[in-house]
């Protein structure tokens, strides 16, 4: 029993061996890459050849390639552990070299590891002509454009590089290309390497950017030019120069030979498109009423400008009603040369006899195969059904309201607003305001003088004798008016009878005593609350004369207006007189 | 007679300056119909840069900025215009879609005082405390008249509308809102270039302000992570 488990144990043990090398082997991978994929001539770059997840026991031999000096550099090794699982990676690296201009390929390298062979990808490397000695480059910096050809059709993006090499500098600017006749991409962050030429290193700045000619025939592409300040003299502790001159580096002018487009054979439905397109097309739904909106989405993938892509206008879609067109771009390059536009548009039949949609048409010119090249999608079947009051499109709202669908939950942009609304100033909230705050006041200031005034009724009502006395001043002040209307109108019996009932009411009241019972003798009770004697007899005068008036002869304007005020004069006098309680 | 035609004057010309800035609205609305989009969203911030402004100003705006692409714009926009009109469902779905395109998330519930806008919650609550002083004024006049469960009903409405209102007005005045208006903003540990990164935020990303020094502004976002980063990169809402 023991023995078999053990051959049981040894066999599950070589096929897990064998499936983790199998496992492995099928992990390992090489592949090679060049540093930069175009030099010139004199100038060197790197291979580097990463083999995965296998030992090699020897440094790999790249095989001989004609007028390329190949020689091995160095190794590197490095693990890392992704997901629980390790993996490791050697890198070879080598100076690649040339001995003249042209194009090479350097082969497959081939090697066996664990007694699997391993074979990694050939790589292209291009060697322009030998870059001129100048001034600038015995300086130690100097600035160089190239580009990867020189023809190109109007429209046609090329991608240049501006290459910066210096030894020793600080303050470097991004160069500018003189490009009449040239539209001017944005010039993207460079990237940095170094080089080795004639025997001096170098660092370099890669600087790539679009072109895009606008005219044909011959046309200068530059010069380029970039400023910088070059270090040299004496090092410092950190081993940069301490002495700087600026200076500003020029690359020559290249001559491009632009073609124009040529017209014959140019389609009608090309709208300038130049470069290399694929075109998806979709349009939904299919099923619906005359008026009914249908989506149509456009992808055209490919290289070119993709900027300046439109669609052409679809004649053949001529019993449809078509609303202007939504685009988004998505590049897959940094340059932004490769990707998809899409184009989203909204269109509706127009009656219900409408069977189909005409295909799309999209055409372009291949600068590569020198020729328009047209794209036809096939008519899509539509089942249209004819609609009474077939209602167009809900792209304009009639009123503020929101769109009868346009929930919180809707995918769809609900539509613009057609009017203004309610206009605010924009300064601020109502809170902020300092006439709205104000304003709260007023409410409070109200009810506070409504308060105030109640409880001033309160309190005269529970004082009768306040009262009376506002009622007496209100008589008096009054009556005294009526006097003097009377005296000049000379009503001598209305003047004495009015004289003497004020006179009541006001003794009265200063007596706490009711006015009917009031006579000359009551005067002398004035004198316990201080009324001179002066003031006492005057009144009795006044008594005297509107009781013999009534009996007497008659009296003068004057004389009345005279007694009017002696009156006036006396009434104040006892108004004037302090109760024995009053405050 | 001479103050009747001040006034006739002044009307005539309140009225002629509103209908001037319905012509050019329209105008505006022209513009976006025909597709021209950025030119519709430069109609409409003139518009609203005279110290004019509407919800519905803000939000065709938004939908300018958001079919010509510049989401972050169209989100501030729509932010905007929710701050004037909450409860308008368009304004609301559109901020969704433009949030959605930019990854933010909408709030799961709005706020029982985000339902109103802060000067609706201030004439809410003006209003209930002039009535309540009024109902007191009524009855100095008219002792008689009962008015302690009307008023009891009047304050105790106030009260919740005051706290509403102290609510909205925390949130209006006091928490500044930000959106990112550049496709990539590094938020940084300090308010200098040199200084190291925190986080990244995307266009339309929607930031809190908590404070300020010169040029640079400290943001935090809806996951607590502060940092500071250029005014310039952001619309204050």
């Amino acid at each position: 029993m023991a023995g078999f488990s053990l051959l049981m144990l040894r066999r599950f043990g070589v096929i897990l061996f064998l499936l983790l090398a199998v496992a492995n082997v099928h992990a390992a991978s090489m592949t090679a890459a060049l540093e930069r994929q175009s030099i010139s001539l004199g100038e060197s770059t790197t291979l580097r050849l990463r083999i995965s997840d296998a030992q090699p026991n020897q440094f790999p031999t790249i095989p001989p390639v004609a007028n390329l000096q190949i020689q091995p550099q160095g190794n590197e090794l490095s693990t890392t552990i992704i997901n629980g699982r390790s993996q490791t990676t050697f890198v070879f690296t080598y100076s690649v070299t040339a001995s003249q201009e042209g194009e090479f390929t350097i082969p497959p390298v081939q090697i066996v590891v664990n007694g699997q062979p391993l074979t990694s990808n050939p790589v292209k490397l291009t060697v322009a002509k030998a870059v001129q000695s100048s001034s600038q480059q015995q300086e130690g910096a100097f600035l160089r454009m190239t580009v990867p050809k020189k023809e190109l059709f109007i429209g046609e993006p090329m991608i240049v590089e501006l290459l910066l090499y210096f030894q020793d500098a600080k303050d470097l600017k991004m160069p500018q290309i003189q490009a009449e006749g040239f539209l001017v991409g944005q010039m993207q962050r460079p990237t940095q390497t170094r080089t080795q030429l004639r025997g001096v290193i170098y660092n370099v700045l890669v600087f790539r950017t679009v072109v895009t000619p606008i005219k044909s025939g011959n046309i200068k592409l530059g010069p380029a030019t970039s400023d910088l300040v070059l270090l040299f003299g004496p090092v410092d502790f950190f081993g940069r120069h301490t002495r700087g001159s600026p200076a500003t580096l020029t690359a020559e002018a290249v001559d491009l030979l632009v073609h124009a487009l040529p017209e014959q054979g140019k389609p009608e439905s090309f709208t300038g498109a130049v470069g290399k397109y694929q075109v998806q097309f979709t349009a939904g739904p299919t099923n619906l009423a005359a008026g009914d909106p249908i989506t149509v989405r456009t992808r055209i993938s490919g290289s070119g400008n993709l900027d300046t892509l439109t669609l052409p206008e679809q004649t053949a879609w001529r019993d449809f009603k078509t609303y202007p067109a939504t685009t988004k771009i998505e590049t897959t390059d940094p340059m932004g040369l490769e990707g998809v536009k899409t184009f989203e548009q909204v269109i509706s039949p127009v009656n219900g006899g409408v069977k189909e949609l005409p295909g799309l048409v999209f055409s372009y010119f291949d600068p590569e195969a020198k020729r328009y090249q047209t794209v036809r999608q096939p008519p899509l079947r539509l089942n249209v059904a004819a609609s009474a009051a077939a209602p167009s499109p809900t792209i304009l709202a009639d009123t503020n309201q929101p769109v009868a669908d346009a929930t919180v939950d809707s995918k769809e942009l609900a539509h613009i607003k057609p009017h203004l609304g309610l206009i605010h100033s924009g300064d601020g909230y109502l809170l902020q305001k300092k006439w709205f705050l104000a304003l709260q006041a007023l409410a409070p200031i109200l009810f506070g003088a409504a308060f105030v005034r109640r409880k001033q009724k309160e309190h005269l009502a529970a004082n009768p004798a306040l009262i009376r006395k506002r009622a007496v001043i209100k008589t008096v002040d009054e009556g005294i008016v009526r006097l003097r209307e009377l005296a000049g109108n000379n009503n001598r019996e209305e003047f004495f009878l009015l004289l003497f009932k004020l006179l009541q009411e006001q003794i009265g009241e200063r007596l706490d005593l009711p006015a009917s019972g009031i006579t000359e003798e009551s005067i002398e009770s004035l004198s316990k609350l201080g009324l001179k004697d002066d003031a006492r007899a005057e009144l009795h005068k006044l008594f005297q004369a509107a009781n013999q008036a009534r009996y007497a002869g008659s009296l003068t304007t004057g004389q009345l207006q005279e007694i009017a005020g002696r009156a006036e004069t006396a009434l104040r006098q006892v108004r004037d007189l302090r109760k024995v309680n009053e405050s | 007679m001479r103050f009747l035609l001040l006034l006739f004057l002044s009307l005539s010309f309140l009225a002629h300056g509103a209908e001037n800035l319905e012509e050019r609205f329209r105008e505006a609305n022209r513009l976006y119909e025909q597709g021209n989009y950025p030119q519709a969203a430069k109609l409409y911030e003139a518009i609203a840069r005279e110290g004019k402004v509407s919800a519905p100003l803000y939000f065709n705006l938004g939908n300018a900025y958001y079919k010509a692409g510049e989401v972050g714009e169209a989100v501030a926009a729509y932010l905007k215009a929710n701050k004037l009109a909450p409860r308008d469902n368009a304004i609301r779905s559109n901020l969704r879609l433009a949030r959605q395109q930019v990854g933010e998330s909408t709030p799961a519930a709005r706020t029982l005082w985000g339902r109103l806008s802060l000067n609706e919650w201030s004439l809410l609550t003006a209003a209930l405390l002039a009535l309540f002083f009024l109902l007191l004024a009524l009855k100095q006049f008219r002792p008689k008249i009962k008015i302690l469960w009307p008023a009891t009903i009047v304050i105790l409405l106030s009260l919740v509308s005051g706290i509403g209102l102290a609510a909205a007005a925390q949130e209006a005045l006091f928490v500044k809102s930000s959106v990112v208006s550049v496709p990539e903003a590094v938020v940084r540990r300090g308010p200098f270039e040199e200084s190291a990164a925190s986080f990244t935020a995307r266009e339309g990303a929607e930031l809190t302000i908590v404070d300020q020094q010169g040029d640079w502004v400290q943001v935090m976002d809806s996951r607590n992570r502060a940092g500071w980063l250029p005014r310039a990169q952001l619309i204050e809402i």
